[in-house]
């Protein structure tokens, strides 16, 4: 393939341009403490949620604390004020479980949920690019920066939260974290894991996502949704 | 292979500087930037509360990692094959550039997508592609602009910083072949609709890399437009390239890197997207790509290894040095001709491609000290700018002049009396050839210098003299 350098060769010359024997099986430094342990962060789970709220806010995107029996109305809430005639969602259990399905149905939208099986996969890609509005649910929050982590795999597609104009998030509220570090920690714990297929406990994707897609490459000048959703809102779930 | 210029006719330093300090809009537009970026930068900082400690703790991350750069890159080809990937080592920008067109032509690929990469700028891989009859689409809004313009990247962050909107506007009008006014949104909207179809109808993915976890075999990417994502995942096939130093040994690591990185680039706490992709889509996935290739670049990083210089490929590409440098600010990023500007650039390109291509650069700086303090890990740029002004006197490669004040300088300096001397004849002498206060055109050895700037008139009276004076109480 191509003409590439043998991998030994390549990291020889690393050992000898360092001047000194070949290493391998480093173990890592566990640094004496952590730089963060000096920022004022959230502690208690009421801090955090604000926080989160507070800090989406600044990127004029809204999260708002609603309680599952509100999951109908506030998406509804959403489809009328953007004028959304039609939602992919993702295969998820957790998204069944607060009636998000029947909820869409009773708005009156052409649904979709992604099926990590379809007949056609081109077809769904085509379907979720058409569609005006996509909706996940979130596996952590972090409250210095209101952004939402998924861990994205199976019925739960990358395409979702990327390719329609608008975005939705539910978040468990006792998933907020303080920050990144935290998320950061449990991914770490899951990065040297293997399941019993021999893949890797880690996702193939993970994303963080903070507010909606942003560039400021004319002038300096600050636009929305360049080609990720120029929209976000994020439902923080009481439970 | 060298650095690719930005020119195919290599135009002077002198003269680019010439340009760019004749063109009104590129001040007002890099000025804008800079002022912008380097704020964010300092509050962003100012919310960490003890910026230093983790600028501490960053360098040391980073300097354990290059002094073990070959257990960890092992340790990250040995992770990216488990999840599925395949890595390929390239020596040089040949190498890298032939193992990425040999997977295109397995792939019969016809259309390339790119998210913003610098090392693939460095390596001239769209021009390598286009050769191919491949069409590539750069897909960073500013990057798309400057492709349009048939330019480069003025700013590691900002590539397209130089063009007003009503630039902008008349590309996209050209290319679009209809009227587009000049407004942000318009703007965007044409882009965003263009960039879908490439998007969608894309062979191949090409991205760069701002961090490789070594612990998990994962490539690490931020991005605020989103563009990264739709990279790597809408086409059939992802290749990432990455500079061999890009390594962060764990998720802990990434941690303070990833900080350092976004709030040292733009001022943000994090970017809208932190995406981290380990290995192809998995047989339960139904979106993503199907084949990953990691190629990891060496490109005369290697030879900076074990050198006085090796704190450099500490650097995390974030550009916080472009937008506190005084230089940068006047003369902007293509005046620096190669792909890395400001004084990263200064201290880098010298060390990628030798002194007879990019020997003008270390001059380029007025050393006031100001990359150093922004480094977010903390690599003394200023001193490494020096080390290569000496290491050209030594070499014989400085101008002649240069060597000889250099050579004068040591003598009289470490002999007070004739320092003294000097001086005071330098004020004299300096009276025929000085305008007021400035010399604007110096002779023989200063002419060099005073060629592109203008040069202060030495004092009446040394600061020795004047120090002498004040402690005597007589001034």
């Amino acid at each position: 393939m191509g003409q590439s350098t043998d991998q030994e060769t390549f990291l020889n010359r690393i050992a000898q341009k360092l001047g000194r024997e070949r290493r391998s099986g480093i173990t890592p430094p566990e640094w004496p403490d952590h730089p963060y342990q000096n920022m004022t962060l959230p502690v208690t789970r009421e801090d955090k949620i604000r926080h989160f709220i507070d800090n989406l806010a600044a990127l004029d995107t809204r999260a708002e604390m609603i309680s599952e029996n509100e999951v109908a109305e506030k998406i509804l809430d959403v489809i009328r004020r953007e004028n959304v005639r039609s939602v992919v969602y993702q295969d998820d259990e957790r998204l069944e479980q607060i009636g998000l399905g029947e909820g869409l149905q009773r708005a009156g939208v052409d649904t979709l949920k992604w099926s990590a099986e379809p007949d056609s996969k081109e077809q769904q890609l085509q379907n979720v690019e058409q569609a005006d509005m996509g909706v996940t649910m979130a596996d952590i929050g972090l409250a210095e920066t209101g952004s939402v982590v998924l861990f994205n795999g199976g019925g739960r597609g990358r395409v979702t939260s990327l390719l329609p104009p608008i975005y939705v998030a539910f978040l468990e509220a006792d998933r907020i974290v303080p920050r990144i570090t935290q998320a950061l920690k449990r991914i770490d714990e899951m990065a040297g894991a293997y399941r019993e297929n021999g893949t890797p406990q880690l996702p193939s994707c993970i994303n963080f996502i903070t507010g909606p897609s942003r560039s400021a490459d004319i002038e300096m000048d600050l636009s929305l949704g360049v080609h990720g959703p120029g929209k976000v809102y994020v439902f923080i779930l009481d439970r | 292979m060298k650095q690719t210029q930005t020119q195919a006719e290599p135009i002077p330093f002198y003269r680019r500087v010439d340009e760019a300090l004749k063109d009104p809009m590129l001040q007002k537009a890099v000025t804008i930037a800079q002022d912008r970026l380097r704020n964010g930068r300092i509050q962003a900082g100012e919310i960490l509360g003890n910026v230093d400690e983790w600028r501490k703790r960053a360098e040391e991350i980073r300097r354990h990692t290059i002094e073990n750069l070959d257990s960890y890159l092992e340790q990250l080809a040995a992770n990216v094959q488990k999840a599925g990937g395949k890595v390929h080592f390239a020596s040089d920008g040949d190498e890298a550039v032939s193992i990425i067109k040999t997977i295109a032509q397995e792939k019969q690929a016809r259309s390339v997508v790119k998210s913003k990469s610098m090392v693939t700028e460095e390596i001239g891989l769209n021009e390598a592609l286009e050769e191919m009859n491949i069409d590539v689409a750069e897909t960073d809004l500013g990057e798309y602009i400057i492709q349009l313009a048939g330019e480069k990247p003025s700013h590691i962050i900002a590539p397209a910083i130089h063009k007003t909107r009503e630039q902008v506007a008349e590309l996209f009008s050209e290319k679009g072949k209809k009227r587009l006014s000049s407004e942000t949104p318009e703007l965007t909207a044409f882009a965003r609709e263009q960039l879908r179809n490439k998007f969608i109808n894309a062979d191949i993915g090409i991205s760069g890399c701002n961090f490789a976890v070594a612990e998990s075999g994962s490539v690490v990417l931020v991005s605020n437009e989103g563009n990264a994502r739709m990279t790597t995942t809408l086409p059939k096939t992802h290749i990432a390239v990455m500079g061999m130093e890009r390594i962060a040994p764990t998720w802990r690591d990434l941690d303070v890197l990833l900080s350092m990185l976004v709030r040292s680039a733009t001022g943000q706490k994090i970017s809208v997207y932190v995406t981290a992709l380990t290995g192809p889509r998995r047989a339960e996935d139904a979106d993503g790509p199907e084949e990953f290739h990691l190629v990891v670049l060496d490109n005369g990083r290697s030879d900076i290894l074990g050198t006085k210089y090796q704190d450099v490929l500490h650097c995390i590409r974030c550009g916080a040095c472009l937008n506190v440098c005084p230089v940068y600010r006047h003369i902007g990023g293509h005046a620096y001709g190669g792909v890395y500007s400001g004084p990263i650039g200064a201290v880098l390109s010298p060390l990628l491609d030798g002194y007879d291509q990019w020997g003008e650069l270390p001059y380029a700086s007025s050393l006031c000290g100001a990359c150093t303090e922004a480094c977010p890990v903390r690599i003394p740029l200023h001193d490494l700018l020096i080390e290569h002004r000496q290491d050209m006197v030594n070499q014989g490669d400085a101008p002649m002049g240069e060597r000889l004040l250099m050579k004068a300088y040591g003598f009289s300096t470490s002999r007070p009396g004739l320092y003294e001397k000097a001086l005071k004849w330098g004020y004299r002498a300096a009276g025929f050839i000085s305008d007021g206060d400035t010399i604007k055109k110096g002779p023989g050895p200063l002419k060099g210098w005073t060629d592109h700037r203008d040069f202060p008139r030495p004092a009446s009276q040394s600061f020795r003299e004047w120090w002498q004076k004040e402690k005597k109480g007589d001034s």
